[in-house]
């Protein structure tokens, strides 16, 4: 029997995984997707050799990328970017690492505090999740972003519209600044070269401002994979997690099995609860199924697939909200051509943010052809001044939103790649109990009923909406200070690339599934640890840093309730991933 | 329930392809034009049939993709559109639809049964003669599940079908005329204006042609297959953009390079020198701040 079993190597798994190894635990985890051991000879930085979803090598699907994708049922024209594969969707995020509003948090006092999402709040305090936030951001480790001409473009925006520039990691008012990224900033020859010859390690270190972020990070080439620029959980915690007998006393490496699908989380009745007893998983590749028990479970399979399989495992819902409270930032896209070098292109992809307390924030993001044009083309008012699906929406922007066709769209991509630049407009979205994650009734697959996305496209909360167009003024406002000579608005459909809350924590038993522990209301043993398990949209930041800060809490009370452990953020130093000894057990490992 | 299975819907499928392209009946010459544009998955079947639907698929791909990229090109001209960079056909844009849709389903014929049922009822209220068709010859149906056992895996359904389907009955609604003409398919005779009513008949908040097929559905699926079909419009434009600018037409898996330069690049001006793992564009940190402490 395992102590503990962790379904899912995305952004959340591996963080508890590696915090309750470094323990001594024995920890399992276990991930559906490929493990992609040697990115530099697996990958590269074409744009849909990555990314198409079918067969691209960062899709939702199994490790042999000639058998089909697996299926998911959406009922709208939307379409959710997550990955399979260890380092799930943070394989291809820009490791932007925000922390979360204060607001967002129960007994947040500010002026301000009534703008947020009240009725959906985080049921504990920001300011103990505080040393949490410093705990990752120092394990990853989070830094500050350096600037290449589309930040420096974006500043100049900022500036131009009288914004004040933030200097605390904690948001506090509207503000501008650069990122907070999971990335290794350049040092060396990085950034300062594209001489293949002068970006290998260590001669090059961290970021070398490729441009490929969304392709998946493996630069400088020749570093032990705990040194890749972009923090990726498969760079960062998995290596730690791998490496938890050499960087903790009592430590114990976790062992990681990819390729395998779990199929079924084992629970038993124990008076009035049911209890998590273990897991059933199925080889993608052989088709064997395994079966292990755990003394405790930790679900992080994605706001998309926990649902999925607590349904398909049969656990109970007796408060309807599994599945429920699903939200997604409501983005919307900002596109600027400018008549001079944007950088568009190169560079880490968002190394600017700017956020409004209450409403959501922006960030800059750099983009190749292929993305880009697809951005282009991504509308929920139809096409652009022919027709518009009842929106076409005017503004201060150029003309009706919507998508670019035909000559315009050729026309604009032919003007330069670097002529252009993009703000994701990234709304504070209420909690809806309607936009949801469902069994599909499709036929099943081998690992049972696909997950139904039913993410309403224009019901959306009044607040939520009116947050969408402010933030959208706003973006309009800084592409033009920044000296855009035409700005687009495209109104896009929900493209959910930042996805939450379809399983959440809350202070009410009656419109959540886990208590402030994390730990599933009616299933002892059982916890949740990826983007599922937040209360909220957090006001509008990036989530991964927040989910990763709660499963590290989430590791403490585990640690806490069923080891009869000690809690250790507030007592111990974290163990930055870049360690010199996790790099050596990498290289003896081959990674 | 058997004449709904999926070897009777691709066979209306080919059929709407057949008869508006050659404007004979079945399994008459094909259109010379569709014999000229090749077929994605070349496979030697000697199947008119397969042969039709093949290139009913992929002549309406390319009229998609002609709408994000217009090029030199005979759907560019048809649509009203043309100029002289390269187009999407030039990087293989249509294949690379067909490709997308047909591979995009871990699905079997659970789907195509649905399907196959709402377009047939539509096929029929809008006068398609179809009927004299659907009696498929044993060896014809079992030509067209061969090639499909091997070309598509089991659990995938070749989607494209249904989407040229959905595509080319919005062109016969916006333009009737369109049944004859040049090209392979009605949806490639239509002007970009028509297109995209085509488009806002499917993707629009009372989606039209979808209503279509969906009250010829079978309860559950009645929601679902026609919320799948919304699916698919919608990201009709998104998926082709993707394609028709990405490197995908010149990428060697096997290398990971790209050779020739792709044309998309060429036209944004992206990568000049080729993938490269960096670049020259640190300009320094924002009022020199390169960390911001914990307590700030």
């Amino acid at each position: 029997m395992r102590d503990v079993i962790v379904i899912g190597a995305g952004g959340g798994g591996p963080v508890v995984a590696a915090e309750l190894a470094g323990r001594g635990l024995d920890v399992l985890i276990l991930e559906g997707g490929p493990r992609h051991a040697d990115p530099e000879n697996q990958w590269s930085h074409a744009e849909n050799d990555a990314n198409n979803p079918n067969n691209g090598f960062l899709r939702f699907g199994p490790e042999d990328r000639d058998k089909p994708a697996w299926f998911r049922e959406w009922t709208d024209n939307l379409f959710i970017w997550q990955l399979s594969g260890v380092g799930g969707t943070t394989q291809h995020y820009y490791g932007n690492s925000p922390r979360p509003m204060p607001g967002a948090f129960r007994g947040y006092t500010g002026a301000d505090a009534g703008e947020y999402d009240t009725a959906h709040l985080f049921p504990f305090s920001y300011e103990e999740l505080v040393p949490y936030l410093e705990w990752v951001e120092d394990t990853l480790p989070v830094e500050t972003a350096a600037m290449g001409t589309k930040e420096e473009l974006t500043f100049r925006g900022c500036e131009g519209i009288g914004l004040p520039v933030q200097t605390s990691r904690n948001i506090t008012r509207p503000a501008f600044r650069p990122q907070q990224n999971a990335i290794l900033q350049p040092g060396g020859n990085s950034g300062r070269t594209d001489d293949a010859n002068l970006l290998t390690y260590p001669q090059a270190t961290g970021c070398t401002f490729c441009g490929h972020c969304f392709q998946g990070c493996y630069v400088p080439r020749r570093a032990p994979r705990n040194q890749y620029a972009k923090r990726s959980t498969d760079n960062s915690y998995v290596p730690l997690g791998l490496a938890a007998d050499a960087v903790r006393p009592g430590g114990r490496a976790f062992e990681l099995i990819a390729d395998s699908f779990v199929q079924r989380i084992h629970h038993e009745q124990e008076g009035p609860h049911s209890v998590a007893r273990g897991v059933t998983w199925r080889n993608n590749t052989t088709g064997e199924v395994f079966s292990e028990d755990a003394r405790v479970v930790v679900l992080a399979g994605g706001v998309t697939e926990s649902p999925r399989l607590w349904f398909n495992s049969g656990l109970p819902n007796p408060n309807d909200w599994v599945g429920r409270g699903h939200t997604d930032h409501h983005f919307d896209w900002v596109v600027g051509s400018f008549d001079e070098y944007t950088g568009n292109s190169k560079g880490a992809n968002s190394a600017a943010r700017m956020d409004w307390p209450g409403r959501g924030g922006m960030e800059n993001v750099g983009l190749g052809p292929a993305i880009q044009a697809f951005t282009l083309s991504l509308s929920d008012s139809g096409v652009r001044g022919v027709y518009d699906n009842g929106r076409g929406l005017y503004g201060p922007w150029d003309g009706p939103s919507g998508r670019l066709v035909g000559n315009e769209l050729k026309d604009l991509m032919m003007g330069g790649i670097d002529t252009l630049l993009n703000f994701l407009v990234i709304t504070d979205d209420h909690v809806q109990s309607r936009n949801r994650i469902t069994p599909s009734l499709f036929p099943a697959d081998e690992n049972g009923a696909p997950a139904k996305v039913d993410v309403t496209l224009r019901d959306r909360s009044p607040r939520t909406q009116e947050n969408r167009e402010f933030m959208v003024h706003k973006s309009v406002e800084i592409m033009r200070a920044a000296g855009a000579k035409k700005v687009y608005r495209l109104d896009w459909a929900p493209l959910l690339l930042h996805v939450h809350s379809s399983m959440r924590m809350g202070e009410s038993d009656q419109n959540s599934v886990l208590d402030a522990n994390a730990e599933a209301r009616w299933v002892k043993r059982l916890f949740i640890a990826d983007n599922s398990a937040l209360a909220n949209a957090l006001g509008g930041p990036n989530p991964t840093l927040t989910t990763q800060a709660l499963a590290t809490r989430t590791a403490e009370k585990i640690f806490q309730l069923y080891f009869g452990g000690d809690p250790w953020v507030r007592a111990e130093a974290p163990v930055v991933s870049t360690d010199p000894r996790i790099s050596a057990r990498m290289n003896a490992m081959g990674l | 329930m058997d004449q709904f299975n999926r070897r009777a819907f691709l066979a209306r499928a080919s059929l709407l392809g057949a008869f508006v392209g050659a404007g004979v009946s079945f399994p008459g010459a094909l259109n010379h034009s569709m014999r000229l544009v090749g077929r994605a998955n070349a496979q030697a079947t000697g199947s008119a049939v397969l042969d039709a639907v093949e290139e009913f698929s992929l002549d309406t791909m390319r009229a998609l993709c002609v709408m994000v990229m217009p090029g030199p090109d005979e759907w560019s001209r048809q649509q009203g559109t043309p100029r002289e960079d390269p187009g999407p056909i030039e990087v293989g844009g249509g294949e690379f639809m067909k490709d997308l849709f047909d591979n995009y389903l871990a699905m079997g014929d659970q789907l195509a049964r649905p399907l196959a049922l709402g377009m047939g009822t539509a096929l029929a209220d809008m006068g398609i003669p179809a009927e004299p068709f659907l009696g498929l010859s044993e060896p014809d149906g079992r030509r067209i599940d061969e090639v499909l056992g091997y070309v598509y895996s089991d659990r995938v359904l070749p989607l494209s079908l249904p989407v040229a389907l959905v595509l080319n009955t919005g062109a016969l609604l916006v333009n009737p005329g369109s049944i004859t003409g040049p090209l392979g398919s009605p949806f490639s005779r239509l002007s970009l204006g028509d297109k995209c009513r085509v488009l806002e008949g499917i993707e629009g908040p009372v989606p039209e042609l979808i209503a279509i097929v969906d009250g010829s559905l079978p309860a559950p699926l009645r929601g679902s297959a026609s919320g799948f079909l919304r699916f698919a419009g919608g990201i009709m434009l998104q998926a082709a953009a993707f394609g028709v600018y990405s490197e995908q037409n010149t990428f060697n898996r096997q290398t990971r390079t790209v050779e020739p330069r792709p044309v998309p690049w060429e036209l944004t001006g992206f990568r000049p020198t080729g993938l490269v793992d960096g670049h020259p564009e640190f300009v320094g940190y924002y009022q020199n701040r390169t960390e911001v402490p914990a307590d700030a």
